[in-house]
């Protein structure tokens, strides 16, 4: 068979195979349903289509309108459920999962969220979240034609298998932003990303809106978002604590006033625990803090707020948290590292017996009951994880890689289930836990494709 | 040097021997007038036809965002549509050994053996042979659309073609 031939026949394997696919009659109506945005006219179409398109909404409109009153049955919505969800919700997660144990309560059925779609080539996180053993969402992005866009992954098996969300509307800037971006969910309708802006769902992701409210401008970037489950908490920057309902947006500041410090750029930290929250401001060193109780924001004095460095906290109860401290950074003697332990919510704090050792960079820091704590940053030059299971006593090597980057986002979603994204130069990886912390693996996105 | 949006805008995605049409001033009109191609394309290039219709449908759900101010849609739709199909072949072709969808009844046989030739082909020397031989598309075009240079799609249908005679002819 010489080339024109061989050719010639490829042509006519592709034609025919073609040819064999037919379109499907409800294919638009498939999509339409499925598809969050509302179809727009492209912008070559003139003005008189917005005349066409005043029309026909109207149209549209008595079509429904008749469809509504005369059929019970309509659909007017374009929620579908998955048979992955077990429908069983639970208390948010917060701090990602800071150790909130479920405490399940039933939601109704079918489970509220928009239609999963295969998740896209060379998918990279940079945040994630649960509100149960079974749902959480990763936040990333995903190459699209000429560039990246922003993808929000979601899964109701624990991690198991994943699916994608329509594509959260906000830009992807350069890496940089990326990694300031976060995602929380206190629900399965009512999430938010944050960083520097601030975006808000309340139908499990399949639309965004920009968060409007008090102490919200572009200028103020928030850096810090939690929720209990009724209330979400935000840090905006410089030091302004703003709240809201979950399901509707009513953000107002909250009466307390943080220290700034004099650093170049003021960071916070939020942890909210139940009825528990906690704020560390860090500004090259702690610089203050604020504490939740009674459901008020109160001053409160972090534990290394002296100590020339940063600190990172994590909360596993309402009374149980721990604090580590960078401490030294920014003063005359060696960085260590101190790991404090408080059983009374933050009013006094106490070393555990063993400290870290080598020169450590702590990122985050998360905790399932009192004997368990897991730290994320860097050691002696490479990406670590090391984890007391002892309760200070002694520390664990879990996880290194000898190359550098971060971590954001540790925290457990129950006694044995954890969650962490590292950072590296080339994306974000998800790794998670289900033993308690002893081994952590990266997801896999693409498991059951 | 040839920009990429001039490039694209040489790229018609309808397809081979229909004439190319204005483009569509709804996003359904735009919908209904690619989908099938589209479909069709992504069938080629995986072998599947749900995962077509899977991939040709997150790739609408991406093109529709950005579709009011994209100078030529239709290419850029081609664009994610060919790129989510190569993406999901190697993803595949990783994981477990490429299976196609059983033989379309009432092919010739010797269909039958190109089909089969071409789903053993690596993804990308199947995505330049179905780009080159199914939408007659340029050499520039393809190189455009894969994101590689105009002498690696020349080199990759060569070397697609030897892949093919060899295993219809060992």
């Amino acid at each position: 068979m010489n080339e024109n031939e061989l050719e010639a026949r490829l042509r006519a394997t592709l034609r025919e195979r073609a040819s064999s696919v037919a379109e499907r009659p409800d294919a638009w109506n498939g999509y339409s349903e499925r598809s969050p945005i509302a179809s727009t006219p492209h912008p070559t179409a003139g003005r008189r289509l917005v005349w066409l398109g005043v029309a026909a909404a109207a149209a549209l409109i008595v079509f429904v309108v008749l469809q509504v009153t005369s059929s019970p049955s309509v659909k007017v919505t374009a929620v579908a459920p998955e048979t992955t969800d077990t429908g069983v919700s639970a208390a948010p997660s917060t701090s990602v999962g800071s150790t909130t144990i479920p405490a399940p309560t039933t939601v109704p059925s079918p489970v509220p969220g928009p239609v999963g779609l295969p998740v896209p080539a060379l998918f990279t996180s940079s945040s994630v979240t649960f509100v149960s053993l079974h749902t959480g969402w990763v936040l990333g992005t995903a190459p699209c034609g000429l560039t990246h866009c922003m993808e929000l992954l979601r899964t109701r098996d624990g991690g198991q298998t994943w699916v994608a969300l329509p594509q959260p509307p906000m830009p992807v800037a350069d890496s940089s932003n990326v990694q300031q971006r976060h995602v929380r969910f206190a629900n399965l309708n009512d999430g938010w990303i944050y960083g520097p802006d601030l975006w808000v769902t309340h139908d499990g992701g399949a639309t965004w809106n920009r968060a409007p409210g008090e102490g919200l401008s572009p200028d103020t970037p928030v850096t810090a978002l939690e929720t209990d489950g009724e209330v979400v908490y935000a840090v905006v920057e410089p030091s302004t604590v703003i709240t809201s309902p979950v399901d509707h947006d009513d953000w107002r500041a909250a009466p307390v006033s943080i220290p700034i410090g004099a650093g170049p750029v003021p960071f916070a930290q939020l942890v909210v625990q139940g009825a528990g929250g906690w704020i560390i401001e860090n500004n090259r060193t702690v610089v203050g803090g604020a504490r939740l109780e009674d459901g008020k924001w109160t001053e409160w004095q972090p534990p290394c707020i002296d100590k020339a460095g940063p600190a990172v906290l994590t909360a596993s109860t309402p009374t149980d948290v721990v604090v580590v401290c960078h401490e030294g950074v920014w003063g005359n003697g060696p960085p260590t590292e101190n790991v404090l332990v408080s059983s009374d919510g933050g009013t006094t704090f106490h070393e555990i017996p063993a400290p870290l050792t080598g020169d450590w960079q702590v990122d985050g820091v998360a905790s399932a009951g009192s004997d368990t704590i897991v730290v994320a940053g860097v050691a002696n030059g490479s990406r670590v994880l090391e984890a007391t299971f002892d309760g200070g006593d002694s520390w664990t090597a879990l996880h290194s890689e000898p190359a550098g980057g971060s971590w954001t986002d540790i925290g457990f979603t129950g006694p044995t289930q954890g969650i962490a994204i590292a950072h590296l130069e080339d994306g974000g990886e998800l790794l998670m836990t289900t033993d308690g912390g002893h081994t952590w693996t990266p997801a896999d996105f693409y498991a059951g494709r | 040097m040839l920009g990429v949006t001039v490039m694209m805008a040489t790229m018609g995605v309808v397809e081979k021997g229909s004439s190319p049409a204005r483009e569509p001033t709804s996003f359904e009109s735009f919908y209904r007038t690619n989908h099938i191609a589209m479909v069709r394309l992504a069938y080629l290039l995986t072998g599947s036809r749900v995962i077509a219709e899977d991939l040709v449908q997150d790739s609408f759900l991406r093109v529709q965002p950005r579709w009011g101010a994209l100078e030529v849609p239709a290419a850029y739709l081609r664009r994610t549509v060919t790129n989510a199909s190569y993406s999901y072949l190697r993803r595949r072709r990783r994981e477990e050994a490429f299976v196609a969808d059983r033989p379309v009844a009432a092919a010739a046989p010797e269909l039958d053996e190109t089909w089969a030739a071409l789903a053993r082909l690596t993804p990308r020397r199947r995505a330049v042979l179905v780009l080159r031989f199914y939408l007659d598309l340029s050499e520039a075009e393809i190189a455009a659309t894969l994101g590689c240079r105009p002498g690696t799609v020349k080199s990759l249908t060569s070397r697609g073609l030897a892949d093919l005679r060899e295993v219809m002819e060992p």
